[in-house]
């Protein structure tokens, strides 16, 4: 089947029940998006389907014919996403595993409302699980790259 | 003279009381606490699939916006939400096979956001309470 990710056509040919998030880390070796949970509950898999932040572990790729799909490799062409560079300004991961999918969660947020509240920012966040709890920093990164968009 | 001054007077009073009264806000999207409260469990445990739109993902994810299974029979989604569901079901003509798990909620909890998805994106319902959902068994 034909995907479209990071902005670049592949064909591959695998069982349409496949998760995306197995497509994409041992297929197109894409291995920025993380494996948590497995059961779209901790959101460190998250990768944008058509814009919108996604569980990739939970959706079949057979759903992914002809959307456009980004993971955190294709979210900016040198990591200077203002969401990528809050979180370095603020130094947010600790241990860093949840950070690719709280990214693309945030910059699909900022997307939809650049000019979030604390309490949205909080509340669209809150799908994303960080075991490090570094909640106070992830939630400021966001509210910081707001004001740089 | 005097009457017609007295008339224009209170019907600008009237004018006023109305539109101080009128809200552009309708009571089942914001006026619930329940549907408030509703949003942030919703946001939190079901927007992952169903999308904070809800629209959820095609053929994936079913949409709860505008959803004629939802909105057929609401003690239904009470029961999905409380046990989880499993097999083909048709949503808006679309048929959709895969899992949902349940979830642990109160019963106020579990209340709250079957307002909410009841009362979002064009959806209108009654609302329901937590005696309602207390008949909502755990399997």
């Amino acid at each position: 089947m034909d995907l479209q990710v990071n902005g670049k056509k592949y064909t591959i040919d695998i069982d349409p029940q496949t998760p995306i998030l197995w497509v994409l880390r041992d297929h197109l070796k894409l291995v920025g998006t993380k494996y948590g949970c497995g059961i779209g509950q901790c959101g460190a898999c998250t990768i944008h389907f058509n814009g919108t932040a996604v569980r990739s572990c939970s959706i079949p790729v057979a759903a992914a014919a002809n959307v456009a799909i980004t993971t955190i490799e294709g979210l900016s062409e040198k990591g200077d996403h203002p969401v990528q560079k809050a979180w370095v300004d603020l130094d947010v991961p600790q241990c860093g595993y949840c950070q690719a999918g709280q990214i693309m969660t945030a910059s699909a947020l900022l997307s939809q409302n650049n000019k979030p509240t604390e309490e949205e920012i909080k509340l669209g966040m809150s799908g994303n699980i960080c075991r490090c709890s570094t909640y106070t920093k992830i939630n400021k990164a966001v509210k910081q790259a707001s004001e740089n968009l | 003279m005097k009457l017609a001054f007295t008339g224009i007077i209170s019907f600008g009073l009237v004018m006023i009381l109305v539109l101080l009264s009128w809200s552009p806000i309708e009571p089942n999207q914001e006026g619930s606490k329940s549907v408030q409260r509703g949003k942030k469990i919703y946001a939190s445990n079901c927007a992952v699939c169903h999308m904070a739109n809800g629209m959820g993902i095609a053929k994936v994810f079913p949409p709860l916006a505008q959803s004629d299974y939802l909105m057929e029979d609401i003690s239904r989604a009470g029961e999905t939400i409380r046990n989880g569901l499993k097999g083909k079901i048709s949503v808006n003509e679309a048929s959709y096979t895969g899992m949902m798990s349940g979830f642990s909620f109160s019963d106020q909890e579990l209340a709250d956001v079957v307002n909410y998805i009841t009362n979002s994106w064009g959806n209108k319902a009654e609302e329901v309470d937590a005696t309602w959902a207390s008949k909502i068994k755990k399997n």
